[in-house]
């Protein structure tokens, strides 16, 4: 299969370092303190955070600082064939503690000690950069709840196929077979948080091409975010009577 | 307006001139925001509010709380902020209204006064900010448990501290505002309460809006002095719930203000009796049933003549 034609062109039309359209919806959920439904082409993906609040394990509270509880579950029909992922299997539990380790690094949880922050996940539609989209969205999310950070966190996955490196993998050519690679970034501090290479080898000489494009895909997926977030936070205050 | 909105890791000036408050932080000699919201100054204080947040308990504040657990000698209870708050066994009025010990009976007693999972309402006594302990107390008549009613969640910032959150409005309606945005309907013990029809408010003089507070305060009032007849009477009868009987018409009154309240803060604007009662008889006026307010052009229809006299 043919994943980047002659003209430069991949399987849906993009150009090699082109980013997939990119929506932000902030405040879906009226019961949450925060949330999020983040669109990157067609993976979609829906956070709500709750937090901080109350701790209900015990056994995890610190005495000076929150604790993040995050829950990832994917939809059953969520992929091309339905499949039903339960929410406490191996891989599911390795994806939300490595999403929580990333969050660590940007929240400021001494603020809220004996606390914890809630952060659940849950995956609308998944075409590729699934955990990408979810760390993107639960920044939103985090945001929309009023919990303090120190930076936004955004997340591409980019792979090296074809002999090109191409941003923003769907699903098919997440299939490809070549190496993919995720990077999460802090883009004030232009700090990596979080690096993910699965799926197949990759060679030192390729992999700090992709590590940059990579990681100016982040830098501009956080613009995107940034004018979202300013957009919606002056609409509130618009439409809001008095403050 | 005049309004400085910023963004998560916006600079907002050189740290040099400014104090740092809440929702920024140092970096670079800059001070930053860390969340997305609206910049307030004092003075040399800068601080940054983000527009949604949990409630921020302080003391003095009238809350509304739902029970948790049953501890040893005291009970949690949840009110929306970022722990939970306890009510110790020593903070509540004991029957016979004498004020006594609280010897270990009374810890075997715990579950006759309060149980899990019951409404109540409560002040805030103290909070230790080391261990964030925020203890409550029901030391008088217009606190405790809550039945009979209904419960409606708005966002906190919406409900000004007032002199008075246990009101009576003039249709017949009990309201308590928790300032943690938890707000219990009900009806009042029966009295003689001035109960005035709807139609026969009058409220688009600055005097009859007086004239409408101040009845208000006095239903209030005997409202309270109700409930502490109750108390010197029998041994754990002022911790049963009592079945009231609520007629249909008073249930109508209820369902219309939890829709007013509803339609103020889809609109984000305060919530106080004033407000409530300027929706309510609108409402009246455009023929709209409390069932049909919470549609959303009703809604903005009921809550214009507010937004002018907030403006």
């Amino acid at each position: 299969m043919e994943y980047v034609n002659q003209e430069g062109l991949r399987i849906d039309g993009r150009r090699v370092n082109e980013l997939r359209k990119i929506q932000c919806k902030l405040g879906v959920l009226k019961r949450a303190d925060g949330s999020a439904l983040f669109e990157q082409g067609f993976t979609r993906v829906l956070v709500a955070v709750y937090g901080p609040r109350e701790i209900t394990q015990r056994r995890k509270k610190l005495h000076d600082k929150a604790i993040i509880n995050v829950e990832y579950s994917v939809a059953t029909f969520s992929m091309t064939r339905r499949k039903k992922t339960s929410k406490r299997n191996k891989i599911s539990q390795e994806i939300a503690n490595s999403i929580r380790k990333s969050f660590e690094t940007v929240i400021q949880l001494e603020l809220f000690p004996s606390s914890q922050i809630d952060i659940f996940i849950q995956v609308l539609q998944a075409d590729g950069g699934i955990i990408p989209a979810c760390i993107n969205a639960s920044t939103l999310a985090l945001i929309d709840a009023g919990v303090p950070m120190t930076d936004y966190l955004c997340s591409c996955s980019c792979s090296f196929i074809d002999e090109e490196n191409l941003l923003d993998l769907n699903h098919l050519e997440e299939d490809s077979g070549g190496a993919i690679v995720t990077v999460t970034l802090l883009p004030e501090y232009n700090k990596i948080t979080l690096l993910r290479v699965y799926s197949a080898r990759i060679k030192m000489k390729n992999f700090e091409t992709i590590l940059k494009l990579g990681q100016n895909g982040c830098q501009r997926i956080a613009d995107l975010m940034k004018s979202a977030i300013k957009e919606h936070t002056i609409n509130q205050v618009n439409s809001r009577g008095i403050l | 307006m005049n309004v400085q909105v910023v963004n998560l890791g916006e600079v907002i000036t050189n740290e040099n001139e400014s104090i740092r408050g809440h929702g920024t932080f140092q970096k670079d000699g800059n001070l930053v925001s860390s969340v997305a919201g609206i910049v307030h100054r004092v003075n040399k204080l800068v601080s940054v509010k983000p527009l949604r947040s949990r409630y921020h308990p302080e003391v003095g504040d009238v809350v509304v709380g739902r029970i948790t657990e049953v501890l040893r000698n005291n009970w949690k209870v949840d009110i929306g902020a970022r722990h939970d708050a306890f009510l110790g066994l020593s903070a509540i009025i004991l029957p016979g209204g004498v004020q006594r010990r609280r010897t270990s009976t009374d810890e075997m007693n715990m579950r006759n006064f309060y149980k899990e999972d019951e409404l109540i309402s409560a002040e805030i006594q103290k909070i230790n900010y080391e261990t964030f302990k925020i203890s409550l107390h029901t030391r008088s008549f217009k606190y405790g448990k809550l039945s009979d009613g209904q419960f409606v969640t708005v966002p906190p910032m919406l409900i000004k501290r007032s002199k008075s959150h246990y009101l009576v409005l003039p249709n017949g309606v009990l309201l308590i505002l928790g300032c943690n945005g938890f707000i219990w309907l009900s009806i009042p013990e029966e009295s003689e309460l001035k109960i005035k029809k709807i139609s026969n408010w009058f409220i688009s003089t600055t005097t009859e809006l007086q004239e409408l507070e101040d009845e208000i305060n006095e239903n209030s009032n005997k409202s309270i002095k109700d409930k502490n007849m109750d108390l010197e009477t029998n041994n754990f009868d002022f911790y049963k719930k009592k079945e009231k009987m609520i007629t249909k018409e008073q249930r109508l009154e209820i369902c219309r203000v939890r829709n007013a309240v509803l339609a103020l803060s889809n609109s984000f604007l305060p919530i106080y009796p004033t407000s409530i009662m300027l929706v309510c008889k609108k409402s009246i006026e455009e023929n709209i049933n409390p069932k049909e307010m919470i549609k959303q052009k009703n809604m903005i229809i009921l809550t214009s003549e507010v937004k002018e006299l907030i403006k």
